[in-house]
């Protein structure tokens, strides 16, 4: 159940050892290992064990499990068959109309023995990315050849699939990672990577040959920012975690918010403290602290917007200043993107501040 | 008895509509609009049948189920009242929609068409003296409009079937009784022996006709009430049942309709509301599914093996049999236990030992089970897994898919099948192969939800098919998905045609179809035509084809180049049928399909005719879903019956997976209207962060939003105090950030800045939810949102066409057509038709012709000048006669239009004399866009008279 930990030498033969990106490398292979989104997993464990999963949708975010959960319905459900028994397509292969017409329609028409209850199945991933007419194609298919085919479709945004295609699958939600669950994440890897634990203290990293196991040291301040900057994606978290380790070797807040490129949350915090006390000098300081430093428009509104949600304000301050963000956000969305308008911004906030209340 | 039938064929036969209008309520629009297929021909002809029917029938009314020959009692005419409401508005759309000249013929194949199933039926019921065809026969002989009213009384037949359509789903075994073509003729034989056999101990109390009914009328083209009708028919003849029906003696009122008893049957018995009259009907219900059952046989007679036991493997057990075994009938499966060293008893005790349950189980026994410490084994109808025999009575786990052992090979189930059965422990996965949807797919046409709807299309789609060859008329087109494939395949199942199918998945260009047209016209065999299928028709193209063309709206890409020119092509030079399917009526490419074709929609059913037969899905599998959640989850797949098998497929994994807790996760479609209620609702609000709060947005965050602001105005605040001005005010402010949210979305939409999302979420879930937090009054209702932007896209699209059309006579904009032009125009077009009838055709035409608009722009005016509250369509008013004439003149008037008609997008070969020309038939109307070819007697644009007279003819005769 827990993957063993590959201290790099025995990496996939795809990557070089030592270089395995985290990512694939503790890729869950079992329902139990993966994280998040319970319900639906469970659901799908339940075909897994029974068989007979109807075709399935599975649409979501990005980097919450949705392939590896298809993979593991797979693999479950089809043991050594594995490899014969399915085919997957995904947005680096060829899925147009031709393809569908011929090679999913002949892997659909292949007999592959398998026990009973058990199928074939056609894994299309990022199949939003399918055109109209691929898609129309396959309907058809995946009524035809149901006894023995079932599909599997992974997509970001279900309106991208047309309708008839959504009308013949059960179509499954994923949603983000909550932060308790990719924290719980983190540490496990940081364990099988053994990751140590320590103080604030900054330890020098020894950085990695593919021989010795790594030490790297994660403070609770570095998770933390690891979780923040995650934003419920668990690749996203993963691929911080581990680009902040081989940068840095030590897993604190500032190194990750260096690796992320983001600006410090605690500036924002800090500025947006100043505007609910309506001190405009302070907090244009820091606005301009931030501009200095090169972020872009874009970024600082998404950061200010993200800390404004969970900042100690009184609730209707903050309701008012999310709204105040939000104003703003649309216009740099549109191309405003200058440090007049972010100052606008903060003046705004600050008036709001001195207003009294309702 | 015979009594009972004639005055129901009298009285039953008048509509829906008619009852109801004869109790003063009028159908409500929405049923009517839902029902209503689109055929111009058809208004007036039904206007002027109803009319008839309305002379003619008597006036007592009789609730048009078969739970009229059931009853004893009449039931209280209030609640047939009730009942009827539940049913399918429209009846008048059952008419056939031929004119009346051709009701003569109509019946006539009816009546030829009832000679091959009188056979059969007389083969089943021996015995019977009268058969319920040859009442049929007599009827339609002697009703004084002939066509009319058989074709009437026998769609009102149907039409009173539509409410099967829930419980059919089942495939129950009446259903698979129904579908002849799908069984062997030898099990038929077999049954009919068991039949006979069953018959002889019964002490048979109904007519015995219903069995010959039902193939009667079928074959007829309607449906009849097959399930209905076993119940009646079936008598308590096993002896094993007499317990049971003791029980239930007396109680044999009529049930509701099929509408509710499906929620009402023995799933919950317990959980019911107690009340007498529903504790009545649901017995009833119950004795009716038994008669039902009785006389219906196993489902699957011969479908599997039957195991051999080693005698006496089920020494000193004692068994009790219920319900409906899968493939096995009761006595045989008793015989199979005795032979085996069991006992078989009748009623569970503390004897029995095992209780063998299959389909619908006693309720009497399984409430006594449930007393009991006993394990029923449930025999399920899915694969047998073939395991072995030995001590195979003992030890079974609670598995709700035990296996069952079948019939001795031969599909006989000639009575003295000596097969032994066993109990066979469950393996230790049982699995289906079958994905609900196709389970549940309807294995006859009566199974077909939305049967009304359905029912006329299907009606007609089997009287057009049936006279095809007389009229040599084109293709048919079907609308959006109710079962459409489902459909076709049936009815030409049951007229015996057989079926080659085009789908989206094959390719569909040009060349390939031109190939097909070959074969078509030739009636020979080509590769080609081998390649799709028709496998097992053995070569030759006989009359009795019909071509499938699926998803038609589909057809694209370089493959299916030129694909619907080639359609059209095959359509005029077909010998056979065709039949297009597709989604979408108004897409571009259906729309220069759609002159050719015989219009026939099939509108999605409605929320409780899918949600008896999900009922009845939910009682096989096994699923607790309450009723609110079901009419949730089918209102929020937009009645699509294939997707709400889907979730509930999904959902009964989940449940199996935690079986002690009831719905233990959201499924995200239910959840929209769950998320509304919490976004709203103070309770939930106290526990959630800002996070948490944002995060219910993004349960569906295309349509979350328009759930709330759908719903938003319903929030009552607890801010407001009942202060109704607080109240407005914060409504206001909600109002005022929804619309922000809007503006955000616009800007998401238009530019893909996905970052905003958020943001979009604070406006309209975050701050609305503030605002009006407190409780949501009433039903959490769906977006409206979605109907009507499909319908303003529509009314977009028309405009534009009208206006562009238009163009060289008149300088104003799209607006100025809407606004100003489009009622005057259609006053100036419909008047002189509707003041001087068939002479008027011509100054129509010719007002028409002085705007340069074409045929279908009138229609397209006249749906753009409709609004709410003012004048109806006047062309409505008008006989056929008239728009005939009118169309005649319009399509003959040899304008020629400064435009070239829309085709799709194709490219045409040089010089190829293309069969599609303007829309208005003529040649030389702009048939190409493209004009690759200069030479000047080939340029479109220029008069020709080639090919023309045959064209317009066959366009002119499409018309009508």
């Amino acid at each position: 159940m827990v993957q063993e930990s590959q201290s790099g030498s025995s990496g996939d033969a795809k990557f070089p050892a030592g270089n395995v990106p985290w990512i694939e490398k503790y890729r869950p292979e079992d329902f139990l290992d993966i994280v998040g989104n319970e319900d639906t997993v469970a659901r799908l464990e339940v075909f897994s064990r029974n068989g007979n999963v109807p075709n399935i949708i599975l649409a979501g975010p990005p980097g919450v499990g949705k392939t590896t959960t298809i993979l593991a319905l797979a693999r479950h459900m089809l043991g050594p068959a594995f490899r014969s028994a399915v085919l997957e397509l995904n947005a680096s292969n060829e899925r147009g109309i031709d393809v569908v017409r011929n090679k999913i329609k002949s892997f659909a028409q292949t007999q592959v023995t398998l026990p009973p209850g058990r199928h074939k199945i056609v894994i299309l991933d990022e199949a939003d990315s399918m055109t109209d007419g691929a898609q129309q194609a396959l309907r058809r298919i995946m009524e035809l050849y149901s006894n023995t085919t079932r599909f599997a479709l992974a997509c970001n945004t279900s309106e991208k699939i047309i309708e008839p295609i959504q009308s013949r699958c059960a179509m499954l939600r994923f949603s983000r990672l909550t932060d308790a669950q990719i924290v719980n994440k983190l540490l496990r890897v940081c364990e099988l990577e053994q990751v140590s634990v320590l103080p604030t203290v900054p330890v020098h990293s020894v950085l990695s040959s593919h021989r010795t196991p790594s030490q790297v040291s994660y403070t609770d301040d570095g998770l933390e920012a690891i979780v923040f900057t995650a934003e419920g994606d668990m690749r996203q978290a993963l691929n911080n975690l581990q680009s902040t380790f081989r940068g840095f070797g030590h897993v604190n807040s500032e190194n990750v918010f260096k690796v992320c490129d983001e600006p410090h949350p605690m500036l924002i915090k800090d500025m947006l403290s100043h505007c609910a006390k309506a001190d405009i000098d302070e907090a244009y300081k820091i606005m301009s602290h931030l501009w200095r430093l090169g972020y872009a428009a874009e970024d600082i509104i998404t950061n200010v917007f993200r800390i404004a949600k969970q900042h100690e304000l009184p609730e209707y301050l903050k309701l008012e200043f999310i709204k105040e963000i939000g104003y703003t956000h649309m216009r740099v969305a549109q191309g405003e993107t200058t440090l007049v308008q972010m100052s606008a911004l903060l003046a705004r906030l600050c008036r709001v501040a001195q207003r009294p209340t309702n | 008895m015979p009594r009972d039938i004639r005055s129901y064929f009298g009285a039953s036969s008048m509509k829906q509509a008619d009852i109801r209008s004869m109790f003063g309520k009028k159908p409500s629009s929405a049923e009517k609009k839902k029902a209503a297929p689109v055929t111009i021909i058809s208004d007036s002809d039904s206007d002027t049948e109803t009319q008839n029917k309305k002379r003619k029938r008597p006036s007592r009314i009789v609730d048009s189920d078969e739970e009229d020959f059931v009853k004893k009692a009449p039931t209280p005419k209030k609640k047939k009242e009730k009942d009827d409401s539940k049913k399918e508005a429209n009846g008048k759309h059952l008419k056939p929609p031929k004119s009346h000249a051709d009701d003569a013929s109509f019946s006539k194949t009816l009546e030829q068409l009832d000679l091959p199933p009188k056979a059969e039926a007389a083969d089943r019921s021996s015995g019977e003296t009268l058969t319920l065809a040859a009442k049929v026969a007599r009827l339609k002989g002697k009703a004084p409009t002939s066509g009319a009213a058989s074709s009437s009384a026998v769609a009102e037949l149907s039409a009173s079937d539509e409410d099967d359509g829930p419980t059919k789903i089942r495939g129950d075994a009446p259903a698979q009784k129904q579908s002849p073509p799908k069984q062997k003729a030898s099990e038929k034989n077999g049954k009919s022996n068991k039949d006979l056999a069953e018959k002889h101990e019964a002490r048979s109390k109904k007519t015995p006709e219903k069995p010959s009914t039902k193939d009667a009328a079928r074959a007829g083209g309607s449906q009849v009430k097959e399930e209905k009708s076993p119940k009646k028919d079936k008598t308590p003849d096993k002896k094993k049942k007499t317990p049971l029906k003791e029980k239930t003696p007396g109680k044999r009122k009529g049930s509701e309709p099929e509408d509710s008893t499906p929620k009402a049957k023995k799933s919950k018995p317990a959980t019911e509301a107690a009340t007498p009259d529903e504790v009545r009907q649901k017995k009833a219900e119950n004795y009716r599914k038994f008669l039902e059952r009785q006389h219906a046989g196993p489902k699957n007679p011969g479908a599997r093996e039957v195991p051999e036991g080693s005698p006496g493997c089920l020494a000193g057990l004692t068994l009790v049999l219920t319900g409906l075994l899968d493939s096995l009938g009761r006595e045989e499966a008793a015989d199979l236990c005795k032979g085996l060293g069991a006992k078989v008893t009748t009623s569970v005790s503390r004897n029995t030992s095992y209780l063998i349950v299959g389909d619908e189980p006693g309720q009497s026994k399984t409430e006594k089970d449930s007393l009991g410490s006993l394990e029923p084994i449930r025999r399920t109808c899915r694969l047998w897994s073939g395991a072995g025999q030995t001590g195979s009575g003992r030890g079974k786990d609670r598995s709700r898919k035990s296996e069952t052992v079948v019939q001795k090979g031969g599909k006989s189930d000639s009575g003295g099948a000596s097969a032994t059965a066993a109990a066979v422990p469950p393996p230790d996965g049982v699995f289906e192969t079958q994905m609900w949807v196709d389970k549940y797919k309807p294995k006859s046409s009566k199974n077909i939800i939305g049967q009304q709807g359905d029912k006329s299309a299907m009606n007609k789609l089997k009287q057009w098919l049936q006279r095809w060859h007389r009229f040599h008329s084109g293709a048919n087109k079907v609308k959006v998905k109710a079962c459409k494939t489902t459909t076709a395949h049936l009815v030409c199942q049951e007229l015996g045609f057989e079926v080659v199918e085009l789908n989206a998945s094959d390719s569909r260009s040009k060349k390939l179809l031109e190939k097909y047209t070959d074969c078509l016209q030739m009636s020979s065999l080509g590769h080609a035509f081998q390649a799709a299928g028709s496998g097992g028709s053995g070569g030759r193209l006989t009359e009795r084809h019909v071509l499938l063309m699926d998803e038609v709206d589909g057809m694209a890409g370089n493959e299916d180049r030129g694909g619907v020119a080639a359609i059209i092509q095959l359509i005029r030079a077909s010998r056979v049928p065709v039949v297009c399917m597709c989604n979408d009526r108004h897409h571009p490419k259906i729309r220069s399909l759609s002159q050719y074709c015989f219009d026939l929609r099939i509108n999605k059913p409605r929320l409780e005719q899918i949600r008896g037969a999900m009922m009845s899905v939910m009682f096989k599998e096994k699923l607790k879903i309450s009723k609110e959640q079901l009419d949730a989850l089918i209102t929020s797949t937009n009645q699509d019956i294939r997707q709400v098998l889907h979730l509930l497929s999904v959902s009964a994994a989940q449940q199996r997976a935690a079986p002690a807790g009831g719905r233990t996760a959201k499924d995200t479609r239910l959840g929209a209207f769950d998320v509304v209620q919490k976004v709203f609702s103070a309770k939930e609000r106290q526990g959630m962060s800002i996070d948490d709060k944002v995060r219910l947005f993004f349960y569906d965050y295309s349509l979350g939003p328009l759930f709330v602001q759908e719903n938003y105005l319903r929030a009552n605040a607890h801010a407001a105090r009942g202060s109704s001005q607080k109240q407005l005010d914060l409504l206001s402010q909600a109002a005022d950030s929804i619309c922000d949210g809007d503006l955000v979305d616009n800007c998401i939409r238009s530019g893909q800045n996905w970052s905003l999302l958020p943001t979009f979420a604070v406006y309209n879930t975050l701050i609305p939810g503030e605002l009006l937090s407190g409780h949501l009054n009433g039903r959490v209702e769906f977006p409206q949102w979605l109907g009507k932007n499909s319908t303003r896209n529509k009314t977009v699209r028309q405009v534009q066409d009208v206006q562009a059309h238009m163009r060289l006579r008149i300088s104003g904009s799209r607006q100025d057509v809407l606004m100003d032009y489009c009622g005057p125009l259609r006053d100036l077009v419909t008047r002189p038709l509707v003041s001087g009838e068939q002479d008027g055709a011509a100054q129509a035409a010719q007002n028409m012709f002085s705007y340069d608009l074409m045929r279908e722009d009138l229609d397209d005016l006249i749906e753009i000048a409709t609004w709410s509250g003012r004048t109806g369509d006047p062309m409505a008013r008008l006989d056929s006669k008239t728009k005939a004439a009118f169309t005649r003149a319009v399509r003959g008037g040899h304008h020629s239009y400064p435009y070239a008609s829309i085709q799709e997008a194709s490219k045409r070969r040089k010089g190829d004399s293309d069969p599609l020309l303007g829309e208005d038939g003529d040649q030389e109307d702009g048939g190409e866009e493209e004009q690759e070819d200069e030479d000047v007697t080939k340029d479109k644009m220029i008069k020709t008279r080639r090919n023309s007279g045959k064209k317009g003819g066959e366009n002119k005769s499409r018309d009508i």
